[in-house]
């Protein structure tokens, strides 16, 4: 290449420079030439002042001083003139491509002066005398001008300007000595001058060629690197990856894609990488994981390849790329290796391949069969398949004009077509229906577009026929099911709306829109799902959306990801709908709205029915279980699980009955199982019959369990199971008290009979016997007054229609009654008012009490004999006192006459005892005779003096009592009423009194819990008061006064449940043989029958008995004194 | 000895207890003529003080009476302390009271009324029983 230039200095070779780099050359080879003076010329500059001032003191003592001094002066200035120039040019050089022509001026100026200040010094200091300095002098200027010649060589002008000024006024002075000598050195001189102007001008010519030179050697340079620089990023922007080879297989260049495929290229060794290598480390990326054998092999087969033909080829690496290598040679021998990926380009081709293929497929798929019309409109070809599909000859096509079927004129697409064809205008796709055979109408699509020649004339048709029979069939077909499709969902009662693949609405039916929260105005094809849920949300109708808009339509939206799951839109207006979808095979849902308003009401009723239904079930006290047609539980109450001891699990709902009864079956009772070996058919047999059955079982606690079951209309059953244990004990308890009251009644001793409207219904055989018949029958419908003395009618209420006790209370009456033959029997009865046979009816119970009254009287009698008898007692002490003092006297008397020891002191003595004791007995048997009178003569209802019987009943027993520790305290009035009354009786009446309060404190005791006896621990007092008590005179007409004798004992009292019975007769808390129970009885009688009242109570300590007497008022005194009969004898005081 | 030789030349005291005084004077009357001192008392109380502090040889003692009864005084003078031989006297109405001699540690028990001759014998065995 550098043999493109030359040193000449040519500079049309340069041709890669651009044209604007070379502009301005010439300035910048004067730059480099005055920059090279410029660096020279600061020596010379400095030099030349030195060298004047040696020369100066050389000349100094040949020359005037004045004009050396002058001379230097001039040097000087000259320099610095030129050291200001030169440093003014220094300063502008770094950036310096051109020299202004002032500066240059400048410079030439400074140094023609500098020039001129050496040649006009010489002349000035030239010494005329002294030739040997003039010599000297001669030679420095000379040598001023080599040097010149040195400092201002690459830029002749400046040597120009300098070395004339300089050596000119020389050769002048020199000329002028007109010697030989200084002619010879002024020719010199001149010969000097123009031999340094020949060697300037060339040096200054060869200095600008060399910078010249230098310039384009720098702009080739240059050149060379943006050539460089732009075919690198020429090979990088290619899309193949690149590689470039020596002649030695080394690789030079490999671009980016070549580094990407190989990123094993990036090492800085790459230099040296070989083509060889350069495959290896490809197959090495291109066969990862293969065996080196088989990357040998593969670099193998690349390098044969190498350089041997100048047409590319393909290689598939083994990741499955196809790479098209294309190499050549470059003219050094080198290989240029490019690597195109075809990978795309083999997909396509194989794309296209399968295109065409399928075109090709396509197109005969797509016609059945293709034809050609001539100029002439006659068939020229029809393919093959025309026969084939229709079964006719292809002759029936190939030379017939179209217009030759005239049958396919009906068809409007066949006109069209004759029209088009008549225009010759392409057409498409008609549908032709040709029916001209019997058989089903043959329908098929016609295409066909007119040909024309290249120069425009028409040459016929071309185009194509398709059997669309079976299409035509299967559209109408389609049709008719879209049809029925538009119509069943028409036929949906619900809302029916269908959203593509994007979620927009693409149908709906008309029940939809009223469904739709968002209203009508927004349902449409295309409207977004989304869009509809908002519109919905801000419309207001939607209750769950009013609180948070955002919630629900996020919930909507989730429901349109899974319109599986059922979601409730509540309406403002009360309405319920709910949505139900199902995701369809090409992504979009189809949405269903019910409305289920009515159902809603209708389970929240249900659900109130079956809440109060349930509470019902479990407030009954059946046990209800019922099946369902399978026999599981469709619903059982807790008294169930109660009564059978059932878990809840085995009762829930759902559970299987066969469980309940192998529960029961493991819990000892297999009620439900049926196999009861009594006969009854299994519970699964009488399921089997579907009939009502009912059984009764008892559980092994005991419990009788009444089961009922009752089929259902569905198959199922319901059990009702009822505890009737209470009510089968019930019933036995009330069959057994019904058989026991009927033996009662049978068998009773007393009659009970049955009355209706005065007239026995029923009477039982006592009653028969009872009244002296022979049997009950012959009473019923007999009046029952016939059988009651007339004498108490009246008072047993008695009429023809109604027998009736008189008195309110239940308590039984005595009446007289009549047998059947008439005779009279004491009786005493209760009748009771009762509904019998749904009629009122008495029912009366009468018994005979001819011998208890018998018997009563006589235990009357034996009471006054006890009294007696525990009066005996008292008084066989009370004899026996004085019986065994008189014995003794009498005894000891006979003794001591038989001794001889008595004198008749003594002896009176013993008489007058026994005689005194003669009278204390006699006084105890008047009071015997008293108290033994006959005592129920009420004759002998005398007024008497209570205080005087209180007196005789308490000297009676005191002694007696005091024996036995028991005392008597006596507060007794001063003055004494009268009462009405029998002495004896009212004594006999204290006695009693007094007896019972003695036998309280000194017999024993039996304790009513353990049974033994104990005795009294306090000592005995009876305490005897008597008082009067006043009438309020306010509520009875006179006043009147009773006067109340009271016994009052410390013996602990009567058991308050015994004292309403004490005057009961024969009632006693007595021991057996110690009382005889008729003793109060029978003093309530006679105090009743004196007018008065005993009460029986608890005193402080003890029992206390009251008698209450009325006192005798004055008349009744005065009607006494009347009545009796005055006697003489005094009247017989009671002992 | 003779039937109705009681004390003998000792002259042996006898207490007579029973709330009849009648009675009680009766017997000692009858007693002192045969030159036996006799004390009398009207309770049992004033008995038992009297045994206790007299040490009669023999007592006679009706069972039935106020306060303290023959038989209860009995026991409380029963110790071998009193030598005196206790006879008590019992009425038909006492009969639901009697006791056993063996229990009562008594030298006999007499029924009312009394035949005074069989008293005096037992008053006679009384005084010459030892033991």
């Amino acid at each position: 290449m550098a043999a493109a230039f030359d040193n000449t200095g040519s500079t049309g070779q340069v041709g890669t420079i651009p044209a604007n780099e070379m502009a301005g050359k010439d300035d910048r080879v004067r730059v480099a030439q005055l920059t090279a003076i410029y660096r020279q010329g600061r020596i010379s500059n400095l030099a030349s002042p030195v060298i004047a001032a040696i020369v100066g003191y050389v000349l100094l003592t040949e020359s005037a001083a004045e004009s050396i001094f002058i001379w230097l002066a001039l040097v000087g200035l000259a320099s610095v003139a030129r050291g200001i120039v030169h440093r003014k040019f220094g300063r502008n050089l770094p950036a310096a491509d051109t020299v202004s022509d002032s500066t240059r001026r400048a410079f030439l100026i400074t140094i023609c002066l500098s020039g001129l200040a050496w040649g006009v010094g010489v002349p000035m200091i030239f010494p005329v005398d002294n030739l040997a300095l003039q010599a000297f002098l001669i030679v420095v200027v000379l040598g001023m001008g080599a040097g010149a010649m040195a400092s201002f060589g690459p830029y002749f002008p400046a040597l120009a300007v300098y070395v004339v000024p300089l050596i000119v006024p020389v050769a002048a002075i020199l000329m002028f000595q007109q010697t030989t000598t200084h002619v010879a050195f002024a020719t010199f001189g001149i010969i000097f001058l123009v031999v340094l102007l020949l060697l300037g001008s060339t040096g200054h010519r060869n200095f600008a060629s060399s910078v010249r030179l230098e310039f384009e050697n720098a702009y080739l340079a240059l050149g060379l690197e943006h050539a460089q620089r732009r075919l690198e990023d020429a090979v990088d922007s290619m899309s193949e990856a690149f590689a470039l080879f020596d002649a030695d297989d080394r690789l030079v260049l490999a671009n980016g894609q070549l580094r990407e495929l190989i990123p094993e290229l990036n090492r800085p060794s790459d230099a040296d990488i070989t083509y060889r290598e350069f495959l290896q480390l490809f197959a090495q990326i291109g066969l990862t994981g293969a065996a080196p054998e088989k990357i040998d092999s593969w670099v193998e087969g690349f390098m044969r390849r190498h350089r041997t033909s100048g047409e590319p080829f393909e290689v598939e690496v083994a990741d499955g790329r196809w790479l098209r290598v294309t190499e050549r040679s470059t003219s050094d021998d080198g290989v240029v290796s490019i690597f195109s990926d075809l990978t795309q380009l083999k997909t396509r081709e194989a794309e296209l391949a399968k295109s065409e293929q399928r075109f090709r497929d396509f197109t005969e798929a797509a016609s059945d069969w293709v034809w050609e019309l001539d100029a002439d409109l006659r068939c020229t070809s029809v393919s093959g398949r025309y026969s084939e599909i229709t079964g006719r000859s292809p002759d029936f096509l190939i030379g017939k004009k179209l217009t030759d079927y005239p049958s396919l004129n009906r068809d409007s697409d066949w006109r069209a077509v004759a029209d088009a064809i008549a225009q010759r205008q392409p057409f498409r796709n008609r549908r032709i229906t040709r029916s001209d055979t019997s058989e089903e109408p043959f329908q098929f699509l016609f295409s066909g577009v007119p040909v024309f020649a290249d120069d425009g004339t028409f040459v016929g048709y071309r185009g194509t026929g398709s059997d669309i029979t079976a299409i035509a069939r299967a559209e109408a077909l389609a049709g008719e099911a879209r049809k029925q499709l538009f119509d069943a969902i028409e036929a949906i009662p619900a809302g029916f709306v269908l959203f593509d693949e994007y979620g927009r609405l693409i149908l709906w039916n008309s029940r939809a829109p009223e469904l739709l929260p968002a209203g009508p105005a927004l349902v449409r094809t295309g409207t977004h799902f989304e869009k509809l849920v908002r519109s919905s949300a801000e419309s207001g109708n939607v209750i769950d959306a009013r609180d948070d808009v955002d919630a629900w339509i996020a919930d909507q939206m989730r429901w349109y990801d899974e319109p599986e799951t059922a979601r409730e839109i509540r309406f403002s207006d009360g309405r319920f709908i709910q949505e139900l979808g199902r995701r369809t095979a090409d992504g979009g849902v189809v949405a269903i709205l019910t409305d289920i308003t009515d159902i809603r009401r209708d389970q929240q009723e249900l659900a109130e029915k079956t809440t109060l239904l349930q509470a019902t079930l479990e407030g009954m006290g059946e046990g209800i279980l019922v099946l369902d047609r399978s026999q599981c539980v469709m619903l059982a109450n807790n008294q169930l699980q109660q009564l059978f001891g059932l878990p809840p699990e085995v009762t829930a709902v759902g559970a299987s009955f066969a469980d309940i009864t192998r529960h029961l079956e493991r819990d000892g009772g297999s009620e439900l199982s049926g196999d009861q070996g009594a006969g009854r058919p299994s519970v699964s047999d009488q399921f089997a019959a579907g009939k009502p059955f009912q059984f009764e079982q008892m559980r092994p606690s005991g419990t009788r369990l009444l089961v009922r079951a009752n089929p259902l209309e569905d198959g199922g059953w319901v059990l009702l199971l009822t505890n009737v244990t209470a009510e089968r004990t019930a019933i036995a308890a009330l069959e057994e008290s019904e058989d026991r009251y009927r033996q009662l009644v049978d068998y009773s001793p007393d009659l009970i009979s049955v009355h209706q409207d005065g007239r026995f219904v029923f009477v039982n055989p006592a009653g028969a016997r009872l009244v002296g018949v022979s049997s009950p029958k012959e009473l019923i419908g007999r009046r029952v007054l016939d059988f009651i003395h007339p004498d108490h009618h009246a008072y047993l209420r008695a009429s023809d229609s109604t027998v009736l006790a008189n008195s309110a209370d239940d308590s039984f009456f005595e009446f007289r009654a009549l047998r059947d033959d008439g005779t009279e029997f004491e009786v005493e009865g209760i009748t009771v008012e009762f509904t019998y046979r749904g009629g009122p009816a008495s029912l009366s119970v009468i018994r005979d009490i001819t011998l208890r009254k018998l018997a009563q009287a006589q235990l009357v009698q034996t009471s006054k004999l006890a009294t007696l008898g525990e009066l005996a007692a008292g008084i066989t002490h009370e004899l026996n006192q004085p019986l065994n003092v008189i014995r003794m006297a009498a005894d000891s008397s006979l003794i001591l006459m038989e001794e001889g020891k008595t004198d008749q002191e003594f002896e009176r003595n013993q008489f007058a005892r026994i005689s005194a004791q003669a009278v204390r007995m006699a006084k105890i048997v008047s009071h015997m005779g008293t108290f033994s009178r006959r005592q129920d003569d009420d004759s002998n209802r005398e007024l008497i003096d209570p205080l005087e019987c209180v007196k005789d009943a308490i000297s009676l027993v005191r002694d007696q009592y005091a024996v036995d520790e028991v005392h008597i305290d006596v507060e007794l009035p001063n003055s004494s009423s009268l009462v009405h009354g029998n002495p004896v009786r009212l004594e006999q009446v204290i006695l009693n009194l007094l007896t019972n309060a003695h036998d309280a404190l000194v017999l024993d005791k039996v304790d009513p819990e353990s049974g033994r006896t104990f005795k009294a621990e306090t000592s005995g007092r009876i305490q005897v008061s008597v008082r009067y008590e006043e009438h309020d005179p306010i509520e009875l007409e006179s006043p009147q006064s009773d006067i109340v004798i009271r016994i009052d004992d410390n013996g602990g009292g009567i058991p308050t449940d015994a004292l309403d019975r004490v005057f009961d007769p024969f009632f006693t808390t007595k021991r057996t043989g110690q009382g005889t129970g008729l003793g109060l009885a029978i003093g309530y009688n006679i105090v009743d029958g004196m007018g008065g009242r005993i009460v029986a109570s608890n005193g402080p300590a003890g029992a206390r008995f009251e008698v209450w007497l009325p006192v005798a008022n004055d008349t009744d005194i005065a009607a006494t004194i009347k009545q009796s009969e005055p006697s003489g004898t005094a009247t017989g005081q009671r002992f | 000895m003779r039937p109705f030789d009681i004390g003998g030349d000792s002259r042996p005291t006898i207490l007579v207890v029973d709330d009849d005084r009648e009675q009680a004077e009766q017997i000692g009357t009858f007693l002192s003529k045969f030159g036996i001192s006799v004390l009398l008392e009207d309770n049992g109380f004033a008995a038992v003080n009297t045994i206790r502090r007299v040490q009669p040889a023999v007592v006679l003692m009706d069972v039935r009476m106020p306060g303290l009864d023959g038989i209860k005084a009995a026991q409380l003078t029963s110790g071998p302390e009193n030598k005196a031989k206790i006879i008590l006297m019992s009425g038909y109405a006492d009969q639901i009271k009697r006791v056993s001699e063996e229990e009562l540690d008594v030298f006999a028990v007499v029924d009312k009324p009394l035949a005074l001759r069989v008293l005096i014998r037992f008053i006679q065995a009384a005084l010459h029983d030892t033991t």
